[in-house]
């Protein structure tokens, strides 16, 4: 019994094993609740922490330098320095773009500012965004961003927490997807531009938590965000459109009470897919390098909850299959990235934090 | 001593039970805000669906309002010598106090309906009814 016993496992592991085709190193650690990843074209990397730091990381992981001259944010519950990304124009003008929690526990909002990154010192700070209005809660602060082709700006905001109704109005921040010029100016193709009654930022709306936002190389929006207790989304976003929450949901209340009697309604769009339990989705990325060729295409979505990252098999805008990686790790994974080196670079969430990469098997 | 139990978990009951019902109403009144129409068959599902899922965490909340609101009223009592009518005032504040508390310690509102003025009515109005149950039947 014990040699049969002996032997299954060897062949589970062995299963295993075969089924992975990726080696996994650690790049850095001691990172306090890493947040985003950002390339430098020197190598380097750009790491934020949510508890308020922006460091340069040496290309070879072994040196960290804080970025000076960061604005002052707010780092309560959910709350904190949130993501920072490369203008599309970078290594002509330095510029990168930066979210953060601004403001006091009792009044506080999503900040989002374009600078300088000039001598590891940020300068020529714009403040692009302030998110309207304030908030008394520190969760759902969304906070991620993504360039649409035409350069302009896309910026991801939850509902707070507390003002999930407010998904659904369109005079308000709260539960929507915001799309700026670079300069913070309005798009004059924003959807809701000439609707004098609602915030000239809102892109789509009806979201609750979105923390993962891309575009595709042919211009597809992909989104996912936080569900409740079940729930989680991920959605293709279009200009206008209206997700739902909390009027439909795949989830319930923490506390075991419906959020909405409703899976559907007409107007409001279905996400491509769901996940209950919960997932937790933190970050999204499409893999378009060369070194997974396998993975051309595909969708990779970090888990906090769920400690994992998913690989969604794509066939173009449908998710075909999903594999489950790095769950042996059982760590709370924030973000994950492909680096200009073509491999997949995977933020996990902790006080000691680690940059990780997945490498082919040699 | 038996009979004073029996009155405290009835009373428990009817006040989780009533915040339970009025919650599922102020959430389904929101989602017909959102322009969908809500049937009485949804309305009674969602209802039903509420008492058995929301239900375990009020009884919760209630019981421990109530133990600790007409433990203040005894103790109080025996000070004053005599309960009058704030006895009730004690009771419709238990369920609301415990629930303010719960929203400050974890930073957002922990129940949906307490985010609204006619949410706390009937949450006031719940917790008013189950220590109204059980001042009357301790008498």
């Amino acid at each position: 019994m014990k040699q049969w016993l002996i032997l299954v496992s060897l062949l589970f592991s062995a299963i295993t094993v075969l089924a992975e085709d990726f080696i996994v190193e650690e790049v850095a650690s001691g990172f306090n609740y890493p947040w985003s990843i950002a390339f430098l074209p020197n190598g380097d990397y750009l790491v934020t922490e949510k508890a308020g730091g922006l460091i340069r990381l040496s290309a070879n992981g072994k040196e960290k330098t804080i970025i000076k001259n960061l604005p002052e944010t707010l780092v309560k519950g959910q709350g904190g320095l949130a993501e920072v990304m490369l203008d599309t124009d970078f290594a002509t003008n330095q510029t990168v773009f930066i979210t953060y929690a601004f403001g006091s526990g009792t009044s506080n909002h999503l900040k989002l500012i374009s600078a300088r990154l000039v001598n590891d010192e940020l300068i020529d700070i714009n403040e692009l965004l302030i998110t309207h209005p304030e908030k008394t809660t520190a969760f759902h602060y969304g906070a991620r961003m993504a360039f649409l082709p035409d350069n302009t700006l896309l910026v991801s905001y939850g509902d707070g927490g507390s003002y999930r109704n407010e998904a659904q109005k369109l005079d308000n921040h709260f539960g929507k997807i915001l799309r700026i010029n670079k300069d913070g100016s309005i798009p004059k193709d924003n959807p809701f531009i000439n609707n004098k009654e609602a915030r000239p930022e809102i892109y789509s709306y009806g979201h609750r938590n979105p923390q993962g936002l891309l575009v595709a190389p042919d211009g597809t929006i992909w989104s996912h965000e936080h569900g409740p207790k079940g729930g989680d989304e991920l959605n293709i976003v279009k200009p206008g459109v209206n997700y739902g929450w909390p009027a439909i949901t795949y989830g319930i209340d923490y506390n075991g009470s419906i959020i909405s009697p409703f899976k559907e309604a007409e107007g409001m769009e279905q996400p491509i897919i769901y996940w209950v339990p919960s997932i937790a989705p933190a970050g999204m990325m499409r893999y378009d390098g060369k070194a997974f060729p396998q993975w051309q295409g595909d969708l990779f979505v970090s888990a906090l909850a769920e400690r994992t990252l998913r690989r969604l098999d794509m066939k173009e805008n449908t998710v075909v299959a999903q594999e489950v990686l790095l769950n042996d790790r059982k760590d709370r994974l924030r973000d994950v990235r492909t680096g200009p080196d073509g491999f997949i670079y995977v933020l996990t969430d902790s006080y000691e934090g680690k940059v990780l990469r997945l490498k082919p098997k040699p | 001593m038996i009979r004073l139990t029996i009155n405290f978990i009835v009373s428990v009951i009817i006040g989780s039970l009533l915040v339970s019902i009025l919650s599922t109403q102020i959430v389904l009144a929101s989602v017909s805000e959102f322009g969908i129409a809500v049937d009485i068959s949804t309305r009674l599902s969602s209802t039903y669906k509420d008492i058995l899922g929301f239900g375990p965490t009020v009884l919760g909340i209630t019981f421990v309002a109530y133990l600790v609101f007409f433990t203040i009223n005894h103790l109080l009592a025996k000070l004053i010598g005599n309960k009058g009518n704030w006895v009730y005032l004690l009771g419709s504040v238990a369920i609301p106090s415990v629930l303010i508390i719960m929203n400050s310690i974890f930073g957002l509102t922990v129940v949906a309906s307490t985010n609204s003025l006619a949410g706390w009515f009937f949450n006031v109005l719940a917790s008013f009814c189950g220590s109204l149950y059980f001042y009357q039947q301790s008498k």
